[in-house]
Formats: structure tokens, C-alpha cells, sequence
């Protein structure tokens, strides 16, 4: 097992990547009751075309598939679901789906080793027969209504629709009613033996507890002591332009009462390698957080003017694409934008301000440590986005300057953007 | 952990040294007796005091202090217990170890000003704040129906009885927005200082000694005592045959939402066997409603229940297709006879009380949530975490079936029902 230092907040991750290719990660801490785990596999909505574990052609599956997978890891063939395991000792387990991973949850503060041995049980097997996958039809469906009346879920969707042409990333997580209803065992069983082989997937855990003794149950584990390395799954390469699908979208809305806008950029990242690309990543996120976040200008007047009631920034990946996103509430997000473009050619950003920023990062680096929870999921996403933990945080962040963040602010194109706008329904019917 | 308590004249100021956390984290509640008229003042006075004050008169200058100290934050939240009504003025920030030394006190002083010295100039309150407070709460109250489930919520409580406090909208009410100015919210600002119930925590790997001090120097508040009340709502009326209400509503998921009135709970019921009838009838994945409407009848994607026994209330809550209404709602009518019958299991007794504890050993990881142990000892006389962690054990099958017979269903509320309802 190899250790090292998430640098400057006093922890330690163990970390050993097992002959089968699956990535553990341990973080021991003292002072602390509870334990979280989280299991995952580098499976998402988007896997939608790949070569099947053993078989040599691509085939597309049904959208919304890995979600549904999710929920049937819940079925086991002696009848005991994990939940009624879990329970027994008091246990939480939860599971999500994301665009790019599913994630097997499993929080408490009573027998993490019998729990462990569970988790890595029931991930490693599956178990579908045509009734269960049936009567996973009619909850799903209820989950996807439940979405389809909330307003920034929708706003989500449709901006990735805008944004996009042909990546699949445009189609929503937990899929479609008439997708969902094509959703057969045996395609489960083939997005399961094909992504959900060690190689494709890591362990973090996060607790009071002994990584010497924990690496070793995992280790010795039955289920996954007889598994053999595998190539990572084939999927589908995606060409995918820079230029949007669509720039601009209105739509009405049933469960909208003030205008809410997404505005979203795409960024090419393509050749990058994953620290420039960190790196990248971060200085975009100074920028925009410098010029657009709680303590600028830019915040203060539009909100004086009534122009803004909400912003966040977002920054995710998407293959060859940093994508930058504002969610926006406003009366009128189209004046908005144009200000937001405005502010970004015109507004000086000083040295004070990077180290200001540099202060709060750092400062935030260090609470999240505090959170078992937070720290393993952002050693997940870091596995997810480069493919390896980033120690080194608070190091790099230290280092940035404002040479730096001005070159690539310079570079910087608003070009390639989509707006989407939600919009009460009584608006519609005073402009037609 | 070490805990101290100093009388400070009309408010106590308790501290809780441990090394468990980075961050030392301080609340100030405010509390007083609900005022349905009062909710929306409170809301925004709470809102503006954290976002601009005498010496940083912006958001901008605020947030910008605020980063200088290392991202300490400020934050309030205002929320209802029972018949009364909290503010929570919260800080944390990062430990000296991780930022440098003087920190504690510049932090705390910076809490000082927000509470103590706010934008207000020839008694008023800053006009470019308050305008953007009023917006943003305009647009709030506004937008409540965006939130189909919280909604629903909402109505139920209407349509229980609106006359008490449960009903009350805790985002406030336009009538009232739209009356309050700059001057009368500085008078109400006046009259909560100074006639609140004010209780100060600090948690942290702190020096009781040097935090004494700065409270002392810097949090001057000169309440006159009150005599503290309990909060607990006590029901007049209870419903022999439960109300039904179903309305309409252009909405994918229709929402359900019952609520059952608590009825002549003992303090031992209240505080353990009504836990355990909770988790046991929907308190989560393992639960009779989930296992039975979820998983074996495919009705919803989730189910709950959760009980709040300052408002002696048990709430059910579900999204379900309108047509499968009354499928669903006999079926979780079923469970909650199941349990009066005794038709569940000794282990499942158990497990809930083993999840209870595993909820209570987690309160220690979290600053918040420890503070929240104390202060519901101080007010609703709430036993600590680890007496509870015995008598919870104490709780048999009989307690919960004869509880089960004081859980009176009241109202039942349906948000976008009708069409074909079989």
C-alpha cells in the first residue's frame, strides 16, 4: 500500500491498485464515528454503444440502461435485499447515477468490515429475472415524472441538448418512459459484465478504521479474490463539433413562476494532458469566480438593478469539452448575458484579488476535510475527470499568478455558447 | 469534549471545547414566541443583517471581509419550533492552526458587527439592500409551487387547520413583504434584540477563557428575561374521519401528503417510542411503506414518513401517478393497521433501535448537530445523546402498538389529482 499527504490538511490516503485493476483508496481518521464507502464503476448515461465483454461488435442499448442497472443491483438471488442486510446494524446504502458513473453508497458507524464484505458481495452479484426488471418499470417511471417537474432538472436536460450535437450526453439521465420500457435482463447482464470488471472501477472509503486491516478483507475477499484483469470496455468514440446544436432556446414551462436560464460555453480541451487540463480547469473557475462570484462588482450591480436574483457557476468535462455554465435567475436573462459577455471583455482582475481567491481555495481545501463524505467523493471525481487523485491541491493552487490566468483568459471564446431560458407559461400567451 | 456554561445576565453563552473539527463554530439563536404577521420581518431582517452592515455596506464589501478571514462564513436561517420562531446567526471558520493567529477574535468581532452594528443610517436600513432583500423574498414566496412535494406540504397543513402555527408559511407572505419599509424594520430589528430569548454556542478547539472574553467585550446583548416556555403544540381538535382534499394541478407526479395528529403522547413516547413507530412505518428504505407501496406494489419512487414531535405531528409524503390515489392510500392505511395489530417484527424493532443509535453516535462528527443536542436539552429538555442511547432499548412492541392508537389521521391532501381515479 502506498500513502501519501492530501497536502496541507493533515490527511492521509492509502492507496494500492490490486493485480485485478481495481483502485483502493483508504482514509483513515481519528476522531470520528461514522464511516462512508462508495463503490463505483466508471459506467454513466452516456455509455450507450459499446463492444460487449467476449463479443466483437458494437451494440447501442436503451437510454437511461445504466440507471436502471443501479436500481436492480438491489436484487439478490438468496431473496435478502442490501438493504435488509444493511439495516441490521443500523446502516444507510444508497446508489446514483451520473453521466459518467454509477456509485454504491454505504454510510454508518457499526460494522464497516461485515459491511464491506457485503458491499463488494452484492455489487459482484447481479441477479435479474424478467419479473424483477418488470417491476422496475413502474418506479422508474414514477422517479422520471417526479424530474419532469422540476424546473432546474428540466433547465439541465435542455441545456446538454443545446449544447450538444451528437454526444450522448444529450439524452437524460434515468432515460425515457419508452425507453425504460425496452429495458430487457439480458442487456443488463451484458452493460454489467462488460463495466462492472474491476479494472473499470475503484473503492474509497473514508473512517475510523485500520487501512492494514481493511486492504486485507478486501484483498481476501471471495468475490473479488478469482478476478482476473480485463481490457477496459470499448465504447463508441463520439464526434462531437465545437460549434452548438443549438445558440439559443425558449422554452415555456408548467412549474416556472420567474424566468430561470441556463447560458453554457464549450471550451475544447482536446490533447490536453490531465494536469495542464487541472490546471486549465482551475484558472477558468478563478476567473469566472473572481469576476462573476459572491464579492464582485458584477454581482453587486446587477443585483442592484434588479437585473439578478441568482447565479452559480459550473465547470464539468465532457470528453473533448470544459464546459462553463451560469444558472441563472432573472427577470430578463437575456439582458443579463450580454452584461455577463461585457463584463468579461472590459473587467481588470489584480493580483490582490487572485490571492484573495487563493486564501478562500486553500481555506476551503482544508474544511472539506472536516466531511468524510465530501472527501471521498472528491477523490471519486478525481478519479473520474483525470484518472487519478490530486494530491496536491492547496500546492497548486499556491502557484497560480496572474500572468498565467491572463493568458488564458485571453484565449478564452464565448463563440461556442447555448442559452436556454424556462419561462412561466403566461408568457407564452402574451406573445402569441 | 468539555462543556461550560456562563450566565452572562439575560443569555447564556455555552462552550464545547473538542479536537474532533478544523473549524470553530459559532451560533447565536434568537428566539421568541411565533407571530404569523411577524415571520416575514423576521425572515428579512435575518436576511439583511448578513448581507451588508455598517462597516461593510455592500454584499461585495461584506463577502470580501469575510474572504480576508480565511472564508470564514455567515449565514442565518430562520425556522419555526413549534410556537416559536429562531433565527440562527451562524460563523465558522478555519482553526488558527490552519490560518494564523488573531483569527478567533477578528472573526468573532466580525460576527459582532453584523448583529450589532447593521446598515442603518437616521434609523433606517440601507435602501440598496433592502430593496434586493425584497426582490429576492418577493421571488421566493413567488416561486414556493415550483417545489411540488414542499407545496403539497404546505396545503396539507392549510387544510389541517390554518389557524395554527404548523400552517404558518415559514417563507413568509407577500400582504406582509409589501408593508415593511426601511424604518419599521429597523424598529423590528430593535424589538428582537432586545426582547429575544438569546442563546450563544461556540464549538470548536477553543480556550473557554479567551472565548469568554470575546463574548463578553463583543456580544453585548441586553435582553430582559423572559420566562422560557415549552414550545410543543398541543392539538384541540382532532378528526374522527380524516379530511380529504384533492386539487388540480397541471403537474407530471401528483403529490401526496398525509398528516396525522399525535394525540396525549407520554414524554417517553414522545421522545423514544414515536422514533421508533417512525422509522419502523416509513422512516426509510427498510420500512413498512417503503417495502410495501415501493417495492412490492411499484406504486412511487419514494415514500416516507417523519415525525416532529414539537408539533405533535406525523407527516406521510409520496409521488404517486393520480389515478393509483386511493390504491396508495389504502395501502399505507394497511400499514399503519399493521402496526396497531402488532403484524411486524421484533427484529424490526431492533434494527430500528440500532439505526437510532448510529444516528445519535453521528451526531458527534458534525459541530452543528452537536449544538443542536445541546440546545433541544435546554429547551425541550431533550435527554443527551447517550441517555438516549439507553432508553431507546427500553422501548418494547406493546409502547409502540399503543402509541400506534394515539397517531390519528387527519387530512389527507392530493396536489394534481382527479382524472380517472379508480
Amino acid at each position: 500500500m502506498n500513502k501519501l499527504e492530501l497536502i496541507g490538511t493533515d490527511t492521509y490516503v492509502y492507496y494500492e491498485k490490486l493485480p485485478s485493476g481495481l483502485d483502493i483508496y483508504l482514509l483513515p481518521y481519528q476522531n470520528k464515528n461514522n464511516y462512508f464507502m462508495s463503490y463505483f464503476t466508471k459506467f454513466g448515461s452516456v455509455n450507450l454503444e459499446f463492444v460487449p465483454n467476449g463479443e466483437k461488435k458494437f451494440i447501442k442499448v436503451p437510454e437511461g440502461i445504466a440507471h436502471f442497472l443501479e436500481h436492480k443491483m438491489f436484487e439478490q438471488e438468496d431473496g435478502e435485499a442490501p438493504f435488509e442486510f444493511f439495516a441490521k446494524s443500523g446502516t444507510g446504502c444508497n446508489a446514483s447515477t451520473g453521466f459518467k458513473a454509477t456509485r454504491y453508497i454505504v454510510y454508518g458507524t457499526n460494522d464497516l468490515e461485515e459491511n464491506l464484505e457485503y458491499l463488494l458481495k452484492y455489487i459482484n452479484n447481479p441477479y435479474f429475472t424478467d419479473e424483477n426488471v418488470e417491476k422496475e418499470k413502474g418506479i422508474i417511471a414514477e422517479e422520471i415524472k417526479m424530474y419532469d417537474d422540476n424546473p432546474e432538472w428540466v433547465l439541465t436536460e435542455e441545456v446538454q441538448k443545446a449544447l450538444f450535437k451528437n454526444h450522448p450526453i444529450r439524452n437524460d439521465i434515468a432515460g425515457y418512459i419508452d425507453t425504460i420500457e425496452k429495458i430487457t435482463k439480458e442487456q443488463l447482464y451484458q452493460c454489467y459484465n462488460t463495466f462492472y470488471q474491476p479494472s473499470n472501477m475503484g473503492l474509497v472509503i473514508g473512517g475510523n478504521f485500520e487501512p492494514n486491516e481493511v486492504i486485507d478483507i478486501i484483498k481476501n475477499n471471495t468475490y473479488l479474490k478469482d478476478k482476473t484483469k480485463t481490457q477496459l470496455p470499448k465504447v463508441k468514440d463520439v464526434i462531437e463539433p465545437l460549434k452548438v446544436n443549438k445558440s439559443f432556446v425558449e422554452i415555456p414551462f408548467h412549474n416556472v413562476t420567474n424566468p430561470k436560464a441556463g447560458y453554457a460555453i464549450k471550451l475544447p480541451i482536446k490533447g490536453m494532458s490531465k494536469e495542464k487540463l487541472y490546471e486549465y480547469n482551475i484558472y477558468i473557475g478563478m476567473i469566472l469566480n473572481i469576476l462573476f462570484g459572491s464579492s464582485s462588482k458584477f454581482r453587486e450591480d446587477m443585483m442592484s438593478n434588479n437585473l439578478l436574483n441568482s447565479l452559480i457557476l459550473e465547470r464539468t468535462i465532457v470528453d473533448d469539452y470544459l464546459i462553463i455554465t451560469f444558472w441563472i435567475e432573472s427577470n430578463d436573462p437575456k439582458t443579463l448575458i450580454k452584461k455577463i459577455k461585457e463584463q468579461f471583455d472590459h473587467c481588470q482582475i489584480s493580483e490582490e484579488e487572485i490571492n484573495r481567491c487563493k486564501k478562500v481555495w486553500i481555506s476551503s481545501e482544508v474544511i472539506m476535510t472536516d466531511n468524510i463524505e465530501i472527501t471521498v467523493d472528491n477523490i471519486i471525481n478525481d478519479l473520474i475527470e483525470y484518472g487519478n487523485i490530486i494530491p496536491d491541491k492547496i500546492t497548486v493552487i499556491r502557484n497560480m499568478n496572474l500572468e498565467k490566468l491572463n493568458k488564458i483568459r485571453k484565449k478564452f471564446d464565448f463563440e461556442n455558447s447555448s442559452t436556454v431560458i424556462l419561462l412561466p407559461e403566461e408568457n407564452e400567451q402574451v406573445t402569441s | 469534549m468539555q462543556y461550560r456554561k456562563v450566565e452572562l445576565g439575560s443569555y447564556n453563552l455555552h462552550m464545547i471545547k473538542t479536537d474532533r473539527f478544523k473549524t470553530v463554530n459559532v451560533q447565536i439563536i434568537l428566539s421568541d414566541k411565533i407571530k404569523k404577521e411577524d415571520i416575514t420581518k423576521r425572515n428579512f431582517l435575518s436576511d439583511i443583517l448578513t448581507y451588508s452592515c455598517k462597516k461593510y455596506k455592500t454584499k461585495r464589501d461584506l463577502s470580501i471581509a469575510s474572504q480576508d478571514l480565511y472564508a470564514a462564513s455567515v449565514y442565518s436561517t430562520s425556522y419555526r419550533l413549534g410556537n416559536y420562531y429562531n433565527t440562527d446567526i451562524n460563523l465558522y471558520f478555519l482553526n488558527e492552526k490552519y490560518s494564523e493567529k488573531g483569527m478567533t477574535e477578528k472573526s468573532m468581532e466580525f460576527l459582532s458587527e453584523i448583529i450589532f452594528n447593521p446598515n442603518v443610517e437616521n434609523n433606517k436600513f440601507d435602501s440598496n439592500s433592502f430593496n434586493i432583500i425584497k426582490n429576492n423574498m418577493r421571488i421566493q414566496i413567488e416561486s414556493v409551487k415550483e417545489d411540488t412535494r414542499k407545496y403539497s406540504m404546505i396545503r396539507m397543513l392549510e387544510n389541517m387547520d390554518k389557524t395554527m402555527p404548523y400552517s404558518y408559511h415559514g417563507f413568509g407572505y407577500i400582504e406582509d413583504l409589501e408593508k415593511i419599509t426601511e424604518e419599521s424594520l429597523y424598529e423590528y430589528y430593535k424589538e428582537l434584540i432586545r426582547s429575544s430569548n438569546v442563546e450563544i454556542f461556540v464549538i470548536g478547539d477553543i480556550d473557554f477563557n479567551q472565548i469568554e472574553r470575546i463574548v463578553r467585550e463583543q456580544f453585548k446583548f441586553n435582553v430582559y428575561k423572559k420566562k422560557k416556555e415549552n414550545p410543543t403544540i398541543i392539538h384541540n381538535k382532532v378528526r374522527s374521519i380524516a379530511k380529504k382534499v384533492v386539487e388540480e394541478d397541471d403537474i407530471n407526479q401528483s403529490k401526496l401528503t398525509i398528516g396525522c395528529k399525535l394525540k396525549d403522547l407520554t414524554e417517553f413516547e414522545r421522545n423514544y417510542v414515536l422514533t421508533i413507530y417512525n422509522i419502523i412505518l416509513g422512516g426509510g428504505s427498510e420500512s413498512l411503506l417503503f417495502k410495501n407501496v415501493r417495492e412490492k406494489h411499484s406504486l412511487c419512487y419514494y415514500i416516507s414518513s417523519s415525525s416532529n414531535k414539537v408539533d405533535n405531528l406525523l407527516i406521510i409524503s409520496s409521488g404517486i401517478a393520480k389515478n393509483n390515489f386511493k390504491k396508495a392510500l389504502s395501502l399505507i392505511k394497511k400499514e399503519m393497521k399493521n402496526i396497531e395489530l402488532g403484524n411486524f417484527s421484533e427484529e424490526a424493532i431492533l434494527q430500528a433501535k440500532i439505526r437510532y443509535n448510529s444516528i445519535l453516535d453521528e451526531i458527534y462528527d458534525y459541530p452543528n448537530q452537536i449544538i443542536s443536542a445541546y440546545y433541544a436539552s435546554i429547551i425541550l429538555g431533550v435527554d443527551f445523546p447517550d441517555v438516549r442511547k439507553k432508553k431507546i432499548m427500553e422501548v418494547t412492541k406493546e409502547d409502540i402498538m399503543k402509541l400506534s392508537k394515539k397517531v390519528k389521521m387527519d387530512t389527507i391532501y392530493l396536489l394534481g389529482g382527479i382524472d380517472k381515479d379508480e
